[in-house]
């Protein structure tokens, strides 16, 4: 039974770490009641799924009897195939990083534009409504497009992310 | 069948991500804006598909005009966003880059109506 489900964990190993990760983080973070650094929290999970799969490549590297070195077996150059994949993997993590910048700066434009909406609808002293119907519909119009960009950059870098460990756990369960 | 666990718990991490998001941050609509972030990565597929199909026929995308006041709008939103969270001005693009586009497939639309008329006027 242990082996059944250590197997399973193993040969799934992609989908539990996104899982795992995703909620504890949450979870930690919202235990210091520091709302600004949830949502860097909940953000930067893709990036740090990304140096979860690192680990794994790096981890292995140094062991001769390891994973990838099993892998790339039939290779004449398994030292320099290790290296190619620490390379994608390096060029994967500026990727998403680079992702993660313009989904923060499409997030914030989110928050604004939902702020806006809200500051229309019940003007706090020194607050002005907006003057025209036009502009509240125009401003959600805004609204929308940032929040379909920031969902849109957070998918994709899920997708390349959990694509990259998908293949980096098949090589760690298949030895 | 493990692609397809994987693919269903790389959407159900994005939808639990975003969601999580949109309802801690979002102040107004939160529920319709929870349901617009599940549904977008369908949405861009099936855009993708539209453009996609429409380049294999040769045909460009119908393109409406860019609503009046959005780039106040816009400026409204920015003016905002230096508020909630600082840092350097950022200077609006969407209304304007929407218009110019709106403008160029309209003057393209313009010499396609002109050259047809030349043609019939040339046949009279």
């Amino acid at each position: 039974m242990i082996d059944w489900v250590g197997g399973f964990v193993e040969h799934n190993l992609v989908v539990f770490v996104a899982i795992v990760l995703l909620p504890l983080k949450w979870i930690v973070v919202r235990l210091w009641k520091d709302a600004e650094a949830e949502a860097v929290a909940l953000m930067s999970v893709p990036e740090d799924i990304c140096y979860v799969a690192l680990g794994l490549v790096m981890g292995d590297m140094i062991n001769n009897a390891g994973s990838f070195h099993k892998y790339f077996g039939t290779s004449k150059h398994i030292s320099i195939d290790i290296g190619v994949t620490v390379a994608i993997n390096v060029g994967i993590a500026l990727l998403v990083h680079r992702l993660s910048q313009a989904c923060a700066a499409q997030f914030r434009l989110w928050r604004a534009a939902d702020n806006t909406r809200s500051t229309n609808d019940e003007p706090n002293s020194g607050q002005v409504a907006l003057p025209l119907p036009d502009i509240a519909d125009n401003v959600t119009t805004i609204m929308l497009r940032h929040l379909f960009l920031f969902s849109i950059g957070y998918a994709g870098q899920l997708v390349l992310v959990l694509g990259w460990l998908h293949w980096v756990a098949k090589v760690v369960a298949n030895t | 069948m493990h692609f397809l666990i994987e693919v269903v718990a790389v959407y159900a991490i994005y939808v639990f991500g975003t969601s999580l998001l949109i309802w801690r941050y979002g102040t107004k609509d939160r529920g319709p804006s929870i349901v617009v972030a599940a549904v977008a990565p369908m949405l861009f597929l099936a855009a993708f598909g539209k453009l996609f199909a429409l380049a294999l026929f040769r045909r460009s995308p119908a393109i409406h005009p860019c609503p009046v006041g959005l780039k106040d709008a816009e400026l409204l939103v920015e003016r905002k966003r230096q508020q909630m969270f600082g840092g350097e001005p950022l200077e609006p693009h969407f209304a304007s880059d929407w218009a110019r586009l709106y403008e160029k497939t309209f003057e393209e639309e313009a010499e396609r109506v002109q050259a047809f008329a030349r043609r019939v006027l040339s046949l009279a």
